[in-house]
Protein backbone atom coordinates (compact mmCIF):
# COMPACT_ATOMS: atom_id res chain seq x y z
CA UNK A 1 0.00 0.00 0.00
CA UNK A 2 1.76 3.24 -1.19
CA UNK A 3 0.78 6.24 1.47
CA UNK A 4 -1.19 9.24 -0.55
CA UNK A 5 -0.55 12.76 0.34
CA UNK A 6 -1.30 15.70 -1.51
CA UNK A 7 1.69 17.48 -1.87
CA UNK A 8 3.15 14.71 -3.45
CA UNK A 9 0.43 14.48 -6.11
CA UNK A 10 0.65 17.68 -6.64
CA UNK A 11 4.33 17.76 -7.02
CA UNK A 12 4.40 14.54 -9.48
CA UNK A 13 0.89 15.06 -11.76
CA UNK A 14 1.43 15.51 -15.16
CA UNK A 15 -0.57 15.62 -17.80
CA UNK A 16 -1.38 13.29 -20.87
CA UNK A 17 1.22 14.85 -23.08
CA UNK A 18 3.95 15.19 -20.58
CA UNK A 19 3.22 11.08 -20.01
CA UNK A 20 4.19 11.03 -23.81
CA UNK A 21 7.77 11.54 -23.00
CA UNK A 22 8.35 9.15 -20.26
CA UNK A 23 8.67 5.78 -22.71
CA UNK A 24 11.65 6.93 -24.67
CA UNK A 25 13.28 7.83 -21.34
CA UNK A 26 12.66 5.16 -20.38
CA UNK A 27 14.36 3.15 -22.79
CA UNK A 28 17.62 5.78 -22.51
CA UNK A 29 17.69 4.40 -19.19
CA UNK A 30 17.69 0.65 -19.86
CA UNK A 31 20.46 1.34 -22.79
CA UNK A 32 22.46 2.22 -20.28
CA UNK A 33 21.95 -0.43 -18.04
CA UNK A 34 22.87 -2.97 -20.55
CA UNK A 35 26.14 -0.93 -21.30
CA UNK A 36 26.76 -1.33 -17.50
CA UNK A 37 25.93 -4.80 -17.47
CA UNK A 38 28.04 -5.30 -20.71
CA UNK A 39 31.31 -3.67 -19.50
CA UNK A 40 31.22 -3.17 -15.90
CA UNK A 41 31.23 -0.19 -13.71
CA UNK A 42 34.61 0.88 -14.39
CA UNK A 43 34.95 3.23 -10.74
CA UNK A 44 38.40 4.89 -11.53
CA UNK A 45 37.01 5.96 -15.39
CA UNK A 46 34.74 8.98 -15.01
CA UNK A 47 32.59 6.47 -17.17
CA UNK A 48 29.45 8.41 -16.61
CA UNK A 49 30.40 12.03 -17.51
CA UNK A 50 28.96 11.58 -20.75
CA UNK A 51 25.66 11.43 -18.97
CA UNK A 52 23.18 14.12 -19.33
CA UNK A 53 21.08 13.66 -16.50
CA UNK A 54 22.18 14.91 -13.62
CA UNK A 55 20.10 13.05 -11.09
CA UNK A 56 20.43 9.34 -12.95
CA UNK A 57 24.65 10.36 -13.44
CA UNK A 58 24.69 10.82 -9.46
CA UNK A 59 22.97 7.79 -8.58
CA UNK A 60 25.23 5.97 -10.87
CA UNK A 61 28.57 7.73 -9.15
CA UNK A 62 26.90 6.10 -5.87
CA UNK A 63 26.67 2.50 -7.37
CA UNK A 64 30.12 2.88 -8.74
CA UNK A 65 30.94 3.19 -4.93
CA UNK A 66 29.74 -0.15 -4.08
CA UNK A 67 26.33 1.48 -2.57
CA UNK A 68 23.04 -0.61 -3.22
CA UNK A 69 19.99 -1.53 -1.35
CA UNK A 70 18.49 0.08 1.72
CA UNK A 71 21.16 2.98 1.86
CA UNK A 72 20.75 3.97 -1.68
CA UNK A 73 17.10 4.17 -1.92
CA UNK A 74 17.56 6.24 1.43
CA UNK A 75 19.63 8.33 -0.37
CA UNK A 76 17.70 8.73 -3.46
CA UNK A 77 14.67 9.07 -1.55
CA UNK A 78 16.09 12.05 0.41
CA UNK A 79 17.11 13.71 -2.63
CA UNK A 80 13.50 13.07 -4.31
CA UNK A 81 11.82 14.58 -1.35
CA UNK A 82 14.28 17.89 -1.28
CA UNK A 83 14.19 18.01 -5.24
CA UNK A 84 12.66 21.41 -6.21
CA UNK A 85 11.16 20.20 -9.73
CA UNK A 86 7.92 19.04 -10.21
CA UNK A 87 5.46 17.32 -12.55
CA UNK A 88 7.16 15.52 -15.88
CA UNK A 89 10.77 16.47 -14.29
CA UNK A 90 10.03 15.04 -11.11
CA UNK A 91 8.47 11.94 -12.66
CA UNK A 92 11.64 11.01 -14.46
CA UNK A 93 13.84 11.93 -10.79
CA UNK A 94 11.47 8.98 -9.67
CA UNK A 95 11.91 6.91 -12.56
CA UNK A 96 15.65 7.16 -12.94
CA UNK A 97 15.80 6.44 -9.23
CA UNK A 98 14.53 3.01 -9.66
CA UNK A 99 16.90 2.76 -12.78
CA UNK A 100 19.72 3.12 -10.48
CA UNK A 101 18.13 1.09 -7.82
CA UNK A 102 17.92 -1.67 -10.62
CA UNK A 103 21.17 -1.14 -11.89
CA UNK A 104 22.76 -1.59 -8.24
CA UNK A 105 21.22 -4.74 -7.90
CA UNK A 106 21.93 -6.21 -11.28
CA UNK A 107 18.70 -6.82 -11.86
CA UNK A 108 17.43 -8.01 -15.31
CA UNK A 109 15.95 -5.86 -18.27
CA UNK A 110 12.73 -7.44 -17.81
CA UNK A 111 12.71 -6.90 -13.83
CA UNK A 112 13.62 -3.14 -14.82
CA UNK A 113 10.99 -2.28 -17.40
CA UNK A 114 8.41 -4.03 -14.35
CA UNK A 115 9.65 -1.52 -11.53
CA UNK A 116 9.85 1.66 -14.30
CA UNK A 117 6.59 0.88 -16.40
CA UNK A 118 3.75 1.77 -14.03
CA UNK A 119 5.50 5.47 -13.89
CA UNK A 120 4.08 5.79 -17.26
CA UNK A 121 0.59 4.54 -15.78
CA UNK A 122 -1.10 1.25 -16.06
CA UNK A 123 -2.42 1.54 -19.92
CA UNK A 124 0.76 2.31 -20.82
CA UNK A 125 2.84 -0.28 -18.85
CA UNK A 126 0.34 -3.02 -20.03
CA UNK A 127 0.42 -2.14 -23.45
CA UNK A 128 4.52 -1.94 -23.22
CA UNK A 129 4.72 -5.27 -21.75
CA UNK A 130 2.12 -7.57 -23.78
CA UNK A 131 4.30 -5.97 -26.85
CA UNK A 132 7.20 -7.18 -25.24
CA UNK A 133 5.16 -10.71 -25.23
CA UNK A 134 4.04 -10.59 -28.66
CA UNK A 135 7.84 -9.08 -29.75
CA UNK A 136 8.74 -12.52 -27.87
CA UNK A 137 6.80 -14.69 -29.53
CA UNK A 138 7.63 -13.21 -33.13
CA UNK B 1 9.76 0.23 -2.49
CA UNK B 2 11.06 3.87 -3.25
CA UNK B 3 7.73 5.79 -3.98
CA UNK B 4 6.38 3.93 -0.90
CA UNK B 5 9.59 5.61 1.33
CA UNK B 6 8.80 9.03 -0.14
CA UNK B 7 5.29 8.88 0.21
CA UNK B 8 5.81 7.84 3.91
CA UNK B 9 8.66 10.55 4.31
CA UNK B 10 5.35 13.29 2.60
CA UNK B 11 3.59 11.77 5.27
CA UNK B 12 5.77 12.39 8.32
CA UNK B 13 6.89 15.32 7.52
CA UNK B 14 4.68 17.25 4.99
CA UNK B 15 6.35 19.41 2.12
CA UNK B 16 9.57 19.87 2.74
CA UNK B 17 8.86 23.70 1.60
CA UNK B 18 11.96 25.43 0.46
CA UNK B 19 15.17 24.00 1.45
CA UNK B 20 15.78 27.13 2.84
CA UNK B 21 19.18 28.67 3.31
CA UNK B 22 20.95 30.19 0.66
CA UNK B 23 24.55 31.35 -0.15
CA UNK B 24 26.67 32.14 3.21
CA UNK B 25 24.48 30.50 5.35
CA UNK B 26 24.03 27.30 3.31
CA UNK B 27 27.53 27.48 3.06
CA UNK B 28 27.90 26.88 6.75
CA UNK B 29 25.26 24.56 6.81
CA UNK B 30 28.18 22.41 4.69
CA UNK B 31 30.73 23.02 6.52
CA UNK B 32 28.68 22.50 9.61
CA UNK B 33 28.18 18.67 7.52
CA UNK B 34 32.27 18.39 7.04
CA UNK B 35 33.39 19.10 10.83
CA UNK B 36 30.46 16.71 11.77
CA UNK B 37 32.42 14.02 9.77
CA UNK B 38 35.68 15.42 11.33
CA UNK B 39 34.35 15.37 15.08
CA UNK B 40 32.98 11.41 14.44
CA UNK B 41 36.25 10.35 13.01
CA UNK B 42 38.38 11.78 15.58
CA UNK B 43 36.16 10.92 19.16
CA UNK B 44 34.82 7.71 17.56
CA UNK B 45 33.80 6.62 21.16
CA UNK B 46 34.96 9.14 23.06
CA UNK B 47 31.84 10.68 25.03
CA UNK B 48 33.32 13.45 26.50
CA UNK B 49 34.76 14.91 23.45
CA UNK B 50 31.15 14.37 21.67
CA UNK B 51 29.66 16.28 25.26
CA UNK B 52 32.41 19.16 24.45
CA UNK B 53 31.23 19.50 20.19
CA UNK B 54 27.62 19.69 22.10
CA UNK B 55 28.16 22.67 24.40
CA UNK B 56 30.30 24.51 21.31
CA UNK B 57 27.47 23.95 18.94
CA UNK B 58 25.64 26.66 17.75
CA UNK B 59 22.99 25.55 15.73
CA UNK B 60 20.26 23.73 18.15
CA UNK B 61 20.00 20.46 16.04
CA UNK B 62 23.75 19.86 15.53
CA UNK B 63 23.97 20.57 19.33
CA UNK B 64 21.30 18.02 19.66
CA UNK B 65 22.53 15.20 17.63
CA UNK B 66 26.29 15.67 19.16
CA UNK B 67 24.48 15.39 22.97
CA UNK B 68 22.34 12.08 21.57
CA UNK B 69 25.54 10.68 20.37
CA UNK B 70 27.59 11.42 23.43
CA UNK B 71 24.77 10.44 25.96
CA UNK B 72 24.68 7.05 23.57
CA UNK B 73 21.34 6.83 23.02
CA UNK B 74 19.80 4.33 21.05
CA UNK B 75 18.44 4.40 17.46
CA UNK B 76 14.80 4.03 17.94
CA UNK B 77 14.75 7.23 20.69
CA UNK B 78 16.57 9.26 18.84
CA UNK B 79 13.51 10.04 16.94
CA UNK B 80 11.96 10.52 19.82
CA UNK B 81 13.89 12.68 21.31
CA UNK B 82 14.53 15.25 18.08
CA UNK B 83 10.22 15.08 18.28
CA UNK B 84 10.34 16.08 21.69
CA UNK B 85 12.83 18.71 21.05
CA UNK B 86 10.08 21.11 19.42
CA UNK B 87 12.47 21.79 16.44
CA UNK B 88 10.40 19.39 13.74
CA UNK B 89 7.36 21.41 15.15
CA UNK B 90 5.00 23.81 12.86
CA UNK B 91 6.42 26.70 14.07
CA UNK B 92 9.89 26.43 13.59
CA UNK B 93 9.71 24.52 10.25
CA UNK B 94 10.93 26.82 7.95
CA UNK B 95 14.35 24.56 7.68
CA UNK B 96 12.83 21.14 8.04
CA UNK B 97 15.15 19.73 5.80
CA UNK B 98 18.21 20.80 7.87
CA UNK B 99 16.66 19.56 11.00
CA UNK B 100 15.96 16.00 9.02
CA UNK B 101 19.13 16.07 7.87
CA UNK B 102 21.44 15.89 11.61
CA UNK B 103 17.72 13.77 13.08
CA UNK B 104 18.91 11.22 9.91
CA UNK B 105 22.85 11.59 10.55
CA UNK B 106 22.24 11.15 14.24
CA UNK B 107 20.33 7.78 12.99
CA UNK B 108 22.52 6.55 10.76
CA UNK B 109 25.80 6.90 13.20
CA UNK B 110 23.96 5.45 16.17
CA UNK B 111 23.01 2.26 14.23
CA UNK B 112 26.65 1.78 13.43
CA UNK B 113 26.48 2.93 9.97
CA UNK B 114 29.98 4.49 8.66
CA UNK B 115 30.42 7.78 8.73
CA UNK B 116 31.39 8.44 5.13
CA UNK B 117 28.08 6.68 4.29
CA UNK B 118 26.08 8.86 6.41
CA UNK B 119 28.05 11.84 5.17
CA UNK B 120 26.25 10.81 1.60
CA UNK B 121 22.90 10.34 3.42
CA UNK B 122 22.96 13.81 4.83
CA UNK B 123 24.47 16.02 1.92
CA UNK B 124 21.54 14.57 0.10
CA UNK B 125 19.69 17.22 2.51
CA UNK B 126 20.93 19.54 0.21
CA UNK B 127 19.51 18.69 -2.70
CA UNK B 128 21.62 17.10 -5.76
CA UNK B 129 23.83 19.66 -6.94
CA UNK B 130 25.41 20.33 -3.26
CA UNK B 131 25.13 16.73 -2.64
CA UNK B 132 26.94 15.65 -6.03
CA UNK B 133 29.75 18.59 -4.83
CA UNK B 134 30.23 16.95 -1.46
CA UNK B 135 30.47 13.41 -3.24
CA UNK B 136 33.55 14.13 -4.89
CA UNK B 137 34.68 16.35 -2.10
CA UNK B 138 34.51 12.68 -0.31
CA UNK B 139 36.24 11.46 -3.08
CA UNK B 140 39.24 13.51 -3.37
CA UNK B 141 39.17 12.90 0.85
CA UNK B 142 39.21 9.08 0.35
CA UNK B 143 42.17 9.09 -1.80
CA UNK B 144 44.29 11.19 0.17
CA UNK B 145 43.77 8.64 3.20
CA UNK B 146 46.45 6.60 4.41
CA UNK B 147 44.86 4.14 5.76
CA UNK B 148 46.85 0.90 5.08
CA UNK B 149 46.24 -2.77 5.30
CA UNK B 150 48.44 -5.22 6.56
CA UNK B 151 49.03 -9.09 5.51
CA UNK B 152 46.34 -11.28 7.69
CA UNK B 153 45.02 -14.47 6.09
CA UNK B 154 42.51 -16.79 7.09
CA UNK B 155 42.34 -20.49 5.18
CA UNK B 156 38.85 -20.32 3.68
CA UNK B 157 37.56 -21.09 0.53
CA UNK B 158 37.29 -17.91 -0.55
CA UNK B 159 40.49 -16.93 -0.04
CA UNK B 160 41.58 -20.14 -2.62
CA UNK B 161 38.82 -19.13 -5.34
CA UNK B 162 39.25 -15.28 -4.91
CA UNK B 163 41.53 -15.49 -7.80
CA UNK B 164 39.09 -17.30 -9.57
CA UNK B 165 35.81 -14.77 -8.86
CA UNK B 166 38.23 -11.98 -9.96
CA UNK B 167 38.24 -12.98 -13.35
CA UNK B 168 34.38 -11.57 -13.51
CA UNK B 169 34.89 -8.41 -11.85
CA UNK B 170 31.15 -7.41 -12.87
CA UNK B 171 29.78 -10.51 -11.15
CA UNK B 172 31.92 -9.78 -8.25
CA UNK B 173 30.99 -6.06 -7.93
CA UNK B 174 27.49 -7.02 -8.11
CA UNK B 175 27.85 -9.18 -5.51
CA UNK B 176 29.61 -6.91 -3.46
CA UNK B 177 26.78 -4.42 -3.61
CA UNK B 178 24.36 -7.18 -3.27
CA UNK B 179 26.21 -8.30 -0.02
CA UNK B 180 26.86 -5.19 1.67
CA UNK B 181 29.69 -3.69 2.52
CA UNK B 182 29.27 -5.14 6.29
CA UNK B 183 29.59 -8.47 5.33
CA UNK B 184 31.55 -8.41 2.45
CA UNK B 185 34.67 -6.88 4.49
CA UNK B 186 34.07 -8.97 7.24
CA UNK B 187 34.42 -12.14 4.01
CA UNK B 188 37.48 -10.35 2.45
CA UNK B 189 39.18 -9.75 5.80
CA UNK B 190 40.66 -13.12 5.68
CA UNK B 191 42.43 -12.68 1.97
CA UNK B 192 45.64 -11.65 1.38
CA UNK B 193 46.89 -8.12 0.82
CA UNK B 194 47.55 -8.93 -2.93
CA UNK B 195 43.37 -10.21 -3.75
CA UNK B 196 42.26 -7.64 -0.83
CA UNK B 197 43.89 -4.73 -3.32
CA UNK B 198 42.36 -6.43 -6.70
CA UNK B 199 38.78 -6.04 -4.92
CA UNK B 200 39.01 -2.69 -3.66
CA UNK B 201 40.30 -1.53 -6.98
CA UNK B 202 36.49 -2.64 -8.22
CA UNK B 203 34.93 0.17 -6.55
CA UNK B 204 35.61 3.93 -6.01
CA UNK B 205 37.98 5.23 -3.87
CA UNK B 206 35.26 6.16 -1.33
CA UNK B 207 33.97 2.22 -1.00
CA UNK B 208 37.55 0.94 -1.30
CA UNK B 209 38.35 3.38 1.76
CA UNK B 210 34.87 2.25 3.76
CA UNK B 211 35.73 -1.67 2.80
CA UNK B 212 38.95 -0.91 4.08
CA UNK B 213 38.53 0.17 7.35
CA UNK B 214 35.82 -2.34 8.03
CA UNK B 215 38.11 -5.08 6.98
CA UNK B 216 40.77 -3.53 10.02
CA UNK B 217 37.66 -3.66 12.34
CA UNK B 218 36.55 -6.71 11.54
CA UNK B 219 40.29 -8.00 11.76
CA UNK B 220 39.94 -6.90 15.35
CA UNK B 221 36.49 -7.53 16.17
CA UNK B 222 35.73 -11.34 14.68
CA UNK B 223 38.10 -15.03 14.80
CA UNK B 224 38.90 -16.96 12.56
CA UNK B 225 36.05 -18.91 12.09
CA UNK B 226 33.50 -16.15 12.38
CA UNK B 227 35.50 -14.73 9.11
CA UNK B 228 35.45 -18.21 7.41
CA UNK B 229 31.84 -18.49 8.18
CA UNK B 230 31.48 -15.00 6.11
CA UNK B 231 33.58 -15.82 3.50
CA UNK B 232 31.35 -19.04 3.20
CA UNK B 233 28.03 -16.33 2.94
CA UNK B 234 29.90 -14.26 -0.06
CA UNK B 235 30.90 -17.19 -1.75
CA UNK B 236 27.16 -18.47 -1.62
CA UNK B 237 25.92 -14.72 -2.94
CA UNK B 238 28.69 -15.28 -5.29
CA UNK B 239 27.75 -18.61 -6.63
CA UNK B 240 24.27 -18.06 -6.48
CA UNK B 241 24.18 -15.64 -9.12
CA UNK B 242 26.27 -17.75 -11.68
CA UNK B 243 23.85 -20.91 -11.02
CA UNK B 244 20.49 -18.84 -10.86
CA UNK B 245 18.19 -20.66 -13.35
CA UNK B 246 17.49 -17.95 -16.32
CA UNK B 247 13.76 -18.45 -17.79
CA UNK B 248 13.58 -19.60 -21.24
CA UNK B 249 11.71 -16.42 -23.45
CA UNK B 250 8.78 -18.87 -23.62
CA UNK B 251 8.33 -19.18 -20.20
CA UNK B 252 8.47 -15.79 -19.66
CA UNK B 253 5.12 -13.82 -18.22
CA UNK B 254 4.64 -10.39 -19.18
CA UNK B 255 1.06 -8.40 -19.55
CA UNK B 256 -1.65 -9.07 -17.34
CA UNK B 257 -0.33 -12.48 -16.93
CA UNK B 258 2.45 -11.27 -15.43
CA UNK B 259 -0.12 -9.74 -12.43
CA UNK B 260 -2.16 -12.23 -12.34
CA UNK B 261 0.57 -14.97 -11.86
CA UNK B 262 1.92 -13.37 -8.57
CA UNK B 263 -1.25 -12.25 -6.94
CA UNK B 264 -0.92 -8.64 -8.05
CA UNK B 265 -3.60 -6.19 -8.19
CA UNK B 266 -5.57 -6.67 -11.58
CA UNK B 267 -5.52 -2.88 -12.62
CA UNK B 268 -8.54 -2.81 -14.57
CA UNK B 269 -10.08 -3.85 -11.04
CA UNK B 270 -8.63 -0.80 -9.99
CA UNK B 271 -9.87 1.30 -12.50
CA UNK B 272 -13.35 -0.02 -12.13
CA UNK B 273 -13.05 0.69 -9.13
CA UNK B 274 -12.17 4.19 -9.24
CA UNK B 275 -14.00 4.65 -11.90
CA UNK B 276 -17.01 4.03 -9.34
CA UNK B 277 -15.55 6.10 -6.57
CA UNK B 278 -15.10 9.06 -9.12
CA UNK B 279 -18.71 8.66 -10.23
CA UNK B 280 -20.63 7.82 -7.61
CA UNK B 281 -22.36 10.83 -6.12
CA UNK B 282 -20.77 12.89 -2.79
CA UNK B 283 -23.96 12.21 -0.54
CA UNK B 284 -24.34 8.78 -1.62
CA UNK B 285 -20.51 8.03 -0.75
CA UNK B 286 -20.57 9.37 2.44
CA UNK B 287 -23.39 7.16 3.55
CA UNK B 288 -21.82 4.51 1.97
CA UNK B 289 -18.45 4.84 3.61
CA UNK B 290 -20.34 5.78 7.32
CA UNK B 291 -21.78 1.85 6.99
CA UNK B 292 -18.61 0.68 6.21
CA UNK B 293 -15.30 -0.34 9.61
CA UNK B 294 -12.47 1.61 9.58
CA UNK B 295 -10.84 -1.84 8.35
CA UNK B 296 -13.27 -2.16 5.22
CA UNK B 297 -12.67 1.46 3.97
CA UNK B 298 -8.98 0.41 4.45
CA UNK B 299 -9.54 -2.69 2.16
CA UNK B 300 -11.37 -0.32 -0.11
CA UNK B 301 -7.98 1.88 -0.50
CA UNK B 302 -6.37 -0.51 -1.93
CA UNK B 303 -8.29 -1.23 -4.77
CA UNK B 304 -7.76 2.49 -5.61
CA UNK B 305 -5.85 4.45 -7.71
CA UNK B 306 -4.51 7.53 -5.98
CA UNK B 307 -6.81 9.91 -7.50
CA UNK B 308 -10.05 8.36 -5.61
CA UNK B 309 -8.17 7.68 -1.99
CA UNK B 310 -8.51 11.83 -1.84
CA UNK B 311 -12.00 12.13 -2.75
CA UNK B 312 -12.42 8.90 -0.62
CA UNK B 313 -10.40 10.17 2.45
CA UNK B 314 -11.95 14.14 2.06
CA UNK B 315 -15.53 12.43 2.91
CA UNK B 316 -14.23 11.41 6.21
CA UNK B 317 -13.79 13.30 9.57
CA UNK B 318 -9.84 13.38 10.02
CA UNK B 319 -9.80 11.55 13.47
CA UNK B 320 -11.35 8.24 11.07
CA UNK B 321 -8.58 9.26 8.02
CA UNK B 322 -5.76 8.86 10.89
CA UNK B 323 -7.56 5.34 11.65
CA UNK B 324 -7.79 4.49 8.50
CA UNK B 325 -3.93 5.11 7.94
CA UNK B 326 -3.21 3.31 10.81
CA UNK B 327 -5.36 -0.36 9.98
CA UNK B 328 -3.25 0.44 6.54
CA UNK B 329 0.11 0.29 8.23
CA UNK B 330 -1.25 -3.06 10.35
CA UNK B 331 -2.32 -4.87 7.52
CA UNK B 332 -0.31 -6.87 4.87
CA UNK B 333 -0.42 -6.82 1.21
CA UNK B 334 -3.58 -8.78 -0.16
CA UNK B 335 -3.80 -10.44 -3.19
CA UNK B 336 -5.88 -10.38 -6.31
CA UNK B 337 -8.80 -12.12 -5.28
CA UNK B 338 -9.41 -10.62 -1.73
CA UNK B 339 -9.26 -7.31 -3.38
CA UNK B 340 -11.81 -8.21 -5.52
CA UNK B 341 -14.35 -9.07 -2.48
CA UNK B 342 -13.44 -5.88 -0.90
CA UNK B 343 -14.41 -4.03 -3.70
CA UNK B 344 -17.81 -5.85 -3.95
CA UNK B 345 -18.35 -5.63 -0.81
CA UNK B 346 -18.13 -2.02 -1.28
CA UNK B 347 -20.03 -1.94 -4.44
CA UNK B 348 -23.02 -3.75 -2.72
CA UNK B 349 -23.08 -1.28 0.00
CA UNK B 350 -23.10 1.56 -2.56
CA UNK B 351 -26.22 0.05 -4.46
CA UNK B 352 -27.54 -0.05 -0.64
CA UNK B 353 -26.84 3.32 -0.04
CA UNK B 354 -28.70 4.52 -3.76
CA UNK B 355 -31.38 2.26 -2.61
CA UNK B 356 -34.45 4.17 -0.73
CA UNK B 357 -35.60 3.21 2.36
CA UNK B 358 -38.89 1.90 1.05
CA UNK B 359 -38.14 0.65 -2.37
CA UNK B 360 -41.18 -0.14 -4.22
CA UNK B 361 -41.28 -3.21 -6.44
CA UNK B 362 -40.46 -2.44 -10.18
CA UNK B 363 -38.97 0.84 -9.01
CA UNK B 364 -35.40 0.56 -10.83
CA UNK B 365 -32.75 2.51 -8.61
CA UNK B 366 -31.64 6.11 -9.79
CA UNK B 367 -28.27 5.21 -10.53
CA UNK B 368 -26.37 6.93 -13.47
CA UNK B 369 -25.79 5.44 -16.62
CA UNK B 370 -22.25 4.98 -16.90
CA UNK B 371 -22.01 4.19 -13.37
CA UNK B 372 -24.68 1.48 -13.59
CA UNK B 373 -22.41 -0.10 -16.35
CA UNK B 374 -19.08 -0.34 -13.72
CA UNK B 375 -21.30 -1.70 -10.81
CA UNK B 376 -22.76 -4.25 -13.09
CA UNK B 377 -19.45 -5.02 -14.49
CA UNK B 378 -17.57 -5.13 -10.81
CA UNK B 379 -20.39 -7.40 -9.54
CA UNK B 380 -20.26 -9.89 -12.22
CA UNK B 381 -16.40 -10.61 -12.17
CA UNK B 382 -14.82 -13.64 -10.57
Amino acid sequence: MIYWNADLAAKISCSRQEMETLPPYIDHLIEVSKAVGQSGIQPTADQFSSEKDAFFRYGLLLVSEGLAGEILEEILTVLLYVSDLKGIEFLRQCVAAEAILSIANGEDQDIMLRRLLPYCGIDKALTAMTKRKSDHAD
Amino acid sequence: MLIERLAQMYVHWGNPGQTGEQGRRKDQSVLALHQFLEVIEETSEDRKALFTQSQQSRRKAMKLSYLLLASETEPEAIFDAFLRSGLLSSGQRSNKPEVLLWLAGTEAIARGIHPYIVFLIMSAYFGLEIAESEFRWLRERSKSSNIKLEEFIVPGDLTDTIGEALKEPRRLQRTIRVAGMPLSASAFAGCSLYYIEKILALVGPIGALILTEMIISARKRLVSDEISTAQQAFLDLFTQEETEPKMPEEERKTGLEAFEEQGLPDPDLIRTTTNIVMYAEAKILKSTLSSMSDSEIASLLRCLEAIAHERLLNLISPGRQKRVLMVIQKTEDVVHGQMLRDAQLFTQKLLAAYAPKKLKPGVTLSIPEELRKLISSLLSRE
